[in-house]
C-alpha cells in the first residue's frame, strides 16, 4: 500500500511539472522577454488587439515570449492573471480592457502595464493625465474621433437631427461615450436620445421605442450592442434609419457606415510602445498615453443600397465596402 | 379546562363545494381528565383538534381555556398554553438537531429568546431524567441528531418535549398511527404514565378503538360534526362502538 | 507555487465571507436567495461612497454590511409581508438594487486606487484571516445561542418554533438580513482588494456561493460535528484554489470555465454517491495532492 503511495505521489509530482513547464518558457538563449498579457474577454476587438500587438513586435524582430490569459470576464481572475505575472516577475504586462488594466493596476506598482482598448485611463484612472500618466502604466485608448463620426450624419442628410443611441448600462465605457456624444450635439446642430439597456434580451423592444423618435442612429463601441448588432442593423435598416458605427465591425455586421479605430491598428500602436520601454529603457511614466492615430473609413454597400443613398456621397468616398 | 362554545365552520366558503363541518357545536373537557374521540373519517375530530390549536380559524364561537379566550390569539400564541403531538413523528421536532438541543428548545417554551446560549450545562441532569422515563436509551443519545432515530423514539421525544412545561392542555392528534404495535403500545404506555403523573388534560384522537378505551376516562364518538356518543370509558364496551361504527358505515352505503 | 496558493487563498477568504453569508438562506432557512447577486455589487458600491466621502475603510466596510442588511430586510418582507415567493423576492430585490448601485456613485465603474484599503501596506491574507476568523467565531457563537437555535428551528421544522410559541416569519426576517450583511461585506471586501468597483461584479456570484458550498459539504460528509462555517470557508478556499491551480498549470482560456463547472459536478456527484475516495486519499497525501490528481484525471 505504501509503496503504491509512494509512486502515485511521484507520477503526480512529474505529471503537474510536467504541465506546469509546458506553460512556462525554455532557458533562453539571448536577451529576450517576457510579456503576460492579461485580456479581459474573449470579443473579437480584444483578440485584435492582442494579435496586432503581438505582430507588431514579431515583425520588429524582439525576442519575445507571451503567456497569454484570458479571464473570462471574471473580474477576480484577472486580478489573479495580473498577480501572477507580477510575481512571476514578467518584463511587462500588456492589459486588453479596463477592468484588466485596473487589475493588473492594483496588482503590480513596479512592473510595467501597457494598456489597451481602454476608453477613458483618466476616467478609470489608471493615468493620472494623458500628457503625464505618472506610475507604471500607459498604454492605448479606443476612444473615438466621436466628432468626425457624428459629422457624418449631416453630410449624409442635412435634415438629420435626432441621434439614437443605445447602450449597456453596465458598460462604464458606454456611459462615458453617450456622455461625450451629449456635450458634442449641441455645436453640431444634434439631439442625442439615448436608451440604456441592461440586458440583451431588452434590446429589441428598447430599439422599436427608439426609433419611433430618432431619424439617426450612432453605435457606440459597447460589448452588448456589438453582439447584437446583427438584429440592431435590421430594424434600423427595416426603418430607413441612417447608421454610423463607431468602429468596423458594426459596420460587418449591417449597419451603414463608420470611419473608426481598428484594434488591430491599436494593437500595433501599443507594441511601440513596449519597444520604448523593453528596448529603449524608458518608463511608462515618461509615455503619455495615445488614442487611435489612424482611422478607418468603412461602409455597408447592401445597406446603402437598401436606404436609397448615393454612392457618390463624400461620405462614401474612400471607404472600404464590405458586404453583409 | 377547555370549553368550546357556538362554533361554527365551513370550508371552501361561498363556493359550490361549500361543507359545513361545525353548526353550533359546543364540547367541554374537564381538567385533568383523558378523553379519546373516535369516529369515522371526515367527521371532524382532526379539524376540531386544528380550531383548537389554531392551526385553523373558525367562523365564529368560543374558546375558552381555564377561563380565558384564545379564539382570539394567533395559533403561536396559543402554542404556549397548548401541547400537540402529531402523527408525524418528524412534525414535533428539529430532525437536524440532537435531542440535548430538542430538549433545551422544549425547555423554553413560551418564554423569551435571547442572545444567550441555549445548552446550560446545568439543564443536561433533569433533561437525562426525563429521558430515563422513557426507558428507551436515549440518554445515551443526547447527541445523536434526532433524524437517525427511529419514528418511535422521534414520537417519544416529541410526547416529551410537548410535556415538559405542563402545558393547560394536550392534544394528541393520532399520535401512534404511524408506529408499529410494539412501539405503538410503549409509547401509549408512556402517555398515561406521564398524563397520570403530571395530571394533564387531555383530548386524544384514535382510530385504534382498543386504545381509545384502555387510555382514556372519556370517550366521544363523532360523526358528520356532531357527538353522537359521551360517555364514561369504563361504561362503553369495544362492542359498543363498532356496533355504532357499523351502523353507519351501513347508513352510508345505503344512502 | 506559493504565489497561486496566497493569491487564492486571499480571495477564497474574501468569498468565504460570501459563503457564510449564502449559508444562512441556503443551508439554515431552506431558501434560495438571490438577493445576493445585487447585495454583493451593493457592499463594493456602499464601500466605494463612504470610502470616497471620507470615512475609514473600516467603518465604509461595517456601513457595507449595514446596507446589505437592509437590502435582505427589503427580500424578507416581499417574502413574509406581501406573500411573494422567495426566489422571486430574491430576483425582484436584485433588480432593484441594480438601478441602486448604479445611482449610489452615478458610475458603473469606480477606481479606489486613491484610497487607503483595510488591508493597508500589510499583506492582505493577515488582516483576512483576522476578519474571517473574527466572523466566523461570531456566526458560530450566535448559532449556539436562543435565537440562534430558532433560526436553525424555523428552517428545520417550522411548527416546532410555533409550538415554542415563536413567529416564524421573525426568524426569516433575520436569516435573511444577517446573509445579505454578509453577503454585502464579502463585496466591500473584495472591491478593497482589487482596487476598484465595477457594477458586473455581482454576475456569477451565485455559482461562486454554491460552488464553495457544495465542496464544503464534501469533507467528512456525515459528520455533524465539523461546523456550517468551517465548510463554508473550506470550500470557498477550495474552489478558489482549484481555479488558481488551473490559472498557474497555464491551461488554456477557453477552458477555465469548463473546468469550473466540471469540478461543481464532481464535487456534487461525490456527494450523492458515497465513495470515502477524498477521506482516504486526504489520509494518505494531503488535500494539494488529491486535488491535483483529480486535476490531472480530468485531462
Amino acid at each position: 500500500m505504501k509503496k503504491n503511495l509512494g509512486k502515485k505521489v511521484l507520477l503526480i509530482v512529474l505529471l503537474v511539472s510536467l504541465l506546469s513547464g509546458c506553460a512556462s518558457d525554455e532557458a533562453p538563449s539571448e536577451k529576450s522577454f517576457v510579456i503576460g498579457i492579461n485580456q479581459l474577454a474573449e470579443h473579437p476587438a480584444l483578440d485584435d488587439a492582442r494579435l496586432g500587438f503581438e505582430d507588431a513586435l514579431k515583425e520588429a524582430n524582439i525576442t519575445v515570449e507571451f503567456v497569454y490569459q484570458n479571464a473570462q470576464g471574471d473580474i477576480p481572475t484577472s486580478l489573479s492573471i495580473a498577480q501572477k505575472f507580477a510575481r512571476d516577475k514578467v518584463d511587462l504586462i500588456y492589459a486588453i480592457a479596463t477592468h484588466a488594466a485596473q487589475s493588473s493596476k492594483q496588482a503590480t506598482k513596479e512592473i510595467p502595464i501597457l494598456f489597451s482598448a481602454v476608453t477613458d485611463p483618466v476616467i478609470a484612472e489608471l493615468v493620472a493625465s494623458t500628457e503625464n500618466p505618472g506610475g507604471n502604466i500607459t498604454g492605448t485608448s479606443d476612444a473615438t474621433p466621436m466628432k468626425a463620426q457624428l459629422e457624418t450624419f449631416k453630410k449624409i442628410d442635412p435634415s438629420i437631427t435626432k441621434i439614437g443611441i443605445l447602450f449597456n448600462t453596465s458598460e462604464v465605457n458606454s456611459e462615458i461615450q453617450v456622455n461625450q456624444a451629449k456635450n458634442l450635439a449641441g455645436e453640431l446642430g444634434l439631439e442625442i436620445i439615448e436608451m440604456g439597456v441592461s440586458n440583451i434580451n431588452d434590446i429589441p423592444q428598447a430599439l422599436d421605442s427608439l426609433i419611433k423618435d430618432i431619424d439617426g442612429f450612432y453605435a457606440i463601441t459597447d460589448n452588448m450592442i456589438a453582439s447584437a448588432v446583427a438584429i440592431v442593423a435590421d430594424k434600423l435598416n427595416n426603418a430607413g434609419i441612417v447608421s454610423v458605427g463607431a468602429e468596423g465591425s458594426f459596420v460587418e455586421g449591417g449597419l451603414l457606415v463608420s470611419d473608426g479605430i481598428s484594434y488591430y491598428d491599436l494593437g500595433k500602436q501599443t507594441a511601440q510602445m513596449a519597444i520604448d520601454i523593453l528596448v529603449n529603457g524608458k518608463a511608462p511614466s515618461e509615455i503619455p498615453s495615445q488614442s487611435a492615430q489612424e482611422t478607418k473609413a468603412v461602409f455597408n454597400q447592401e445597406t446603402l443600397d437598401k436606404l436609397g443613398l448615393d454612392v457618390n456621397n463624400e461620405v462614401f468616398k474612400g471607404a472600404e465596402a464590405v458586404g453583409n | 379546562m377547555l370549553e368550546v362554545k357556538n362554533m361554527w365552520k365551513s370550508f371552501n366558503k361561498g363556493s359550490e363545494f361549500q361543507i359545513e363541518v361545525f353548526k353550533n357545536f359546543n364540547i367541554s373537557f374537564e381538567g385533568g381528565i383523558s378523553t379519546a374521540i373516535v369516529g369515522p373519517n371526515g367527521c371532524g375530530k382532526s379539524t376540531l383538534l386544528n380550531l383548537i390549536s389554531g392551526s385553523l380559524p373558525m367562523d365564529s364561537g368560543s374558546i375558552r381555556l381555564n377561563g380565558n379566550e384564545i379564539s382570539s390569539l394567533p395559533e403561536e400564541k396559543r402554542a404556549i398554553y397548548l401541547g400537540r403531538v402529531h402523527q408525524n413523528p418528524s412534525l414535533g421536532v428539529s430532525p437536524n438537531l440532537t435531542i440535548l438541543e430538542n430538549l433545551a428548545l422544549a425547555n423554553k417554551k413560551g418564554e423569551s429568546f435571547k442572545l444567550r446560549k441555549l445548552v446550560k450545562k446545568d439543564n443536561i441532569p433533569s433533561f437525562v431524567e426525563l429521558l430515563k422515563s422513557l426507558d428507551l436509551g436515549l440518554e445515551d443519545k443526547l447527541h445523536t441528531q434526532v433524524k437517525f432515530l427511529s419514528g418511535g423514539q422521534r414520537q417519544s421525544l416529541s410526547l416529551l418535549m410537548a410535556t415538559m412545561k405542563n402545558p393547560d392542555l394536550l392534544l394528541l392528534d393520532e399520535h401512534t398511527a404511524a408506529l408499529d404495535p410494539k412501539t405503538s403500545f410503549v409509547v401509549m404506555e408512556k402517555t398515561k404514565e406521564l398524563l397520570e403523573k403530571n395530571q394533564i388534560t387531555t383530548v386524544m384522537i384514535s382510530h385504534n378503538i382498543n386504545d381509545a378505551l384502555k387510555y382514556s376516562q372519556r370517550i366521544i364518538m363523532m360523526d358528520k360534526g356532531q357527538i353522537v356518543l359521551d360517555k364514561p370509558s369504563k361504561d362503553v364496551s369495544e362492542k359498543e362502538l363498532l356496533d355504532i361504527y357499523t351502523a353507519k358505515l351501513v347508513e352510508k352505503i345505503t344512502a | 507555487m506559493g504565489t497561486l496558493i496566497l493569491t487564492s487563498l486571499e480571495q477564497g477568504l474574501i468569498f468565504s465571507v460570501l459563503a457564510m453569508g449564502v449559508i444562512m438562506t441556503y443551508k439554515i432557512l431552506d431558501m434560495a436567495d438571490l438577493s445576493v447577486e445585487g447585495t454583493f455589487p451593493l457592499g463594493a458600491f456602499v464601500f466605494a461612497k463612504f470610502v470616497i466621502g471620507g470615512l475609514s475603510p473600516l467603518l465604509a466596510t461595517g456601513l457595507a454590511f449595514i446596507f446589505g442588511s437592509m437590502a435582505g430586510l427589503i427580500t424578507a418582507l416581499l417574502f413574509v409581508k406581501l406573500k411573494i415567493r422567495p426566489l422571486l423576492s430574491g430576483i425582484l430585490t436584485m433588480t432593484m438594487l441594480y438601478s441602486f448601485n448604479l445611482r449610489l456613485n452615478g458610475k458603473a465603474n469606480i477606481p479606489l486606487f486613491k484610497y487607503t484599503s483595510i488591508y493597508g501596506e500589510i499583506q492582505a491574507i493577515i488582516i483576512l484571516a483576522f476578519i474571517i476568523i473574527t466572523i466566523k467565531l461570531l456566526i458560530d457563537a450566535f448559532l449556539k445561542t436562543e435565537v440562534g437555535y430558532l433560526l436553525i428551528a424555523t428552517g428545520d421544522n417550522e411548527s416546532l418554533v410555533k409550538s415554542l410559541g415563536k413567529n416564524t416569519n421573525s426568524y426569516k426576517i433575520l436569516g435573511l438580513m444577517l446573509s445579505n450583511g454578509l453577503v454585502a461585506m464579502s463585496g466591500a471586501l473584495m472591491a478593497q482588494y482589487q482596487g476598484f468597483v465595477d457594477i458586473t461584479m455581482g454576475s456569477s456570484i451565485i455559482v461562486i456561493a454554491l460552488a464553495s458550498i457544495i465542496i464544503g459539504d464534501t469533507v467528512r460528509r456525515n459528520s455533524n460535528k465539523i461546523k456550517l462555517t468551517t465548510r463554508a470557508i473550506l470550500g470557498a478556499v477550495s474552489y478558489r484554489l482549484i481555479g488558481g491551480f488551473a490559472i498557474d498549470l497555464g491551461l488554456s482560456p477557453t477552458d477555465l470555465k469548463a473546468v469550473s463547472a466540471i469540478i461543481v459536478i464532481v464535487f456534487i456527484s461525490y456527494n450523492n454517491f458515497s465513495k470515502p475516495f477524498l477521506t482516504t486519499v486526504k489520509k494518505k497525501g494531503g488535500k494539494s495532492d488529491a486535488r491535483s490528481k483529480k486535476y490531472v484525471e480530468e485531462f
